[in-house]
């Protein structure tokens, strides 16, 4: 009979370096977890490892960083997808990059990350992991679940600067086969104009007359 | 709704059989210069005869946690993106304590470690 790991494996760091590893190793002791219905929001992280947690704004998950430690510099940017399937929808609120600058977050993320020590340049690029879980709920015998920490270039599988580029064809494509009407795209005059137009023809008939 | 590209989904059994159900796995870029062959396997950490900088960087992470040998859990192998070739390092867990990766009842405590860590 299969028996699954809801059991910790009891880990205890004996260092305090964060990286996208330590973060790894904390969730294969706490596996278990996944197979259950709660959110990826929920889990029970190592808070040792995690610099900064956000709902519902971009990433998720900022690890600490180690200003000592070349091998694990951390600092990882982490962003939570949670699918009652195994399909994984488009990445609508943020373009899937393997990389981001510090920069990007917000400016009181940044001032947060600033008093705890874990702040850098605005321009320093951060690694960008994606922890996704798929889960098929009405599995028999059991649910079954799949749980996977990707690096982010791993969907790059078109560059941010093709996909604009793709999106504003996209865009003129679909406008060039529009069936143009010119009494639409005639737009009103608007008050300032009106009265802009009037204040010059009052200008031309004073010179007229003089 | 709108997918990612079929090729780049990590759970479609079609495109990564090596992602089974029931596991947890990590996703790292290797560098061009870094492998010479991916059979996309899957295979315990010390069988693994390339020597990759996200290999060695996991097994300096595992020292982390002196108790136990963490690495006794994990698979690893290298594989190639389904798009475009690219070559990876996956570690992977299983959640299935009967797999060979996952002895969590009978994990190998180092001989140097005192006993008497937390228990639950």
């Amino acid at each position: 009979m299969t028996k699954f790991g809801t059991q910790k494996l009891q880990l205890v760091r004996v260092t305090l370096v964060s990286s996208i590893y330590h973060f790894f190793l904390d969730l294969v002791s706490k596996r278990g977890y996944f197979l259950q219905e709660h959110d990826l929001e929920s889990f029970d992280y190592d808070q040792e490892l995690v610099a900064s947690v956000a709902n519902k704004t971009f990433p998720d998950v900022i690890l600490k960083t180690n200003h000592d430690s070349p091998l694990f510099p951390g600092g990882e940017f982490i962003e939570f997808k949670n699918t009652q399937s195994y399909s994984i929808a488009s990445f609508n609120s943020t373009i899937p990059t393997g990389y981001k600058p510090f920069g990007t977050l917000s400016k009181k993320r940044k001032e947060h990350l600033r008093l705890s020590g874990f702040d850098s340049h605005d321009d320093e690029m951060r690694s960008v992991y994606y922890l996704i879980r798929g889960r098929i709920p009405d599995a028999k015998p059991f649910p079954v679940s799949k749980v996977c920490l990707v690096h982010g270039s791993f969907f790059e599988t078109i560059s941010a600067s093709e996909l604009v580029k793709w999106s504003f064809q996209q865009i003129l494509s679909e406008f060039s086969t529009l069936d143009l009407d010119q009494a639409v795209l005639t737009r009103p005059p608007s008050k300032k104009t009106l009265l802009n137009r009037a204040a010059w023809l009052h200008r031309q008939c004073e010179l007229d007359f003089e | 709704m709108t997918e990612v590209d079929s090729k780049a989904n990590v759970l479609r059994q079609n495109f990564y059989p090596m992602i089974r159900d029931n596991t947890l796995s990590l996703f790292i870029p290797l560098g061009s210069d870094e492998v010479t062959t991916t059979n996309d396997k899957l295979v315990p950490i010390n069988q693994l005869q390339e020597s990759i900088s996200p290999l060695n960087s996991l097994l300096e992470a595992c020292n982390s946690y002196p108790d136990v040998l963490v690495e006794n859990h994990i698979l690893v192998g290298t594989i190639r993106h389904r798009v475009d070739n690219s070559h990876w390092f996956v570690a992977q867990a299983s959640f299935d304590i009967d797999q060979p990766s996952f002895h969590i009842d009978q994990a190998v405590k180092r001989e140097d470690t005192v006993e008497g860590g937390d228990s639950e």
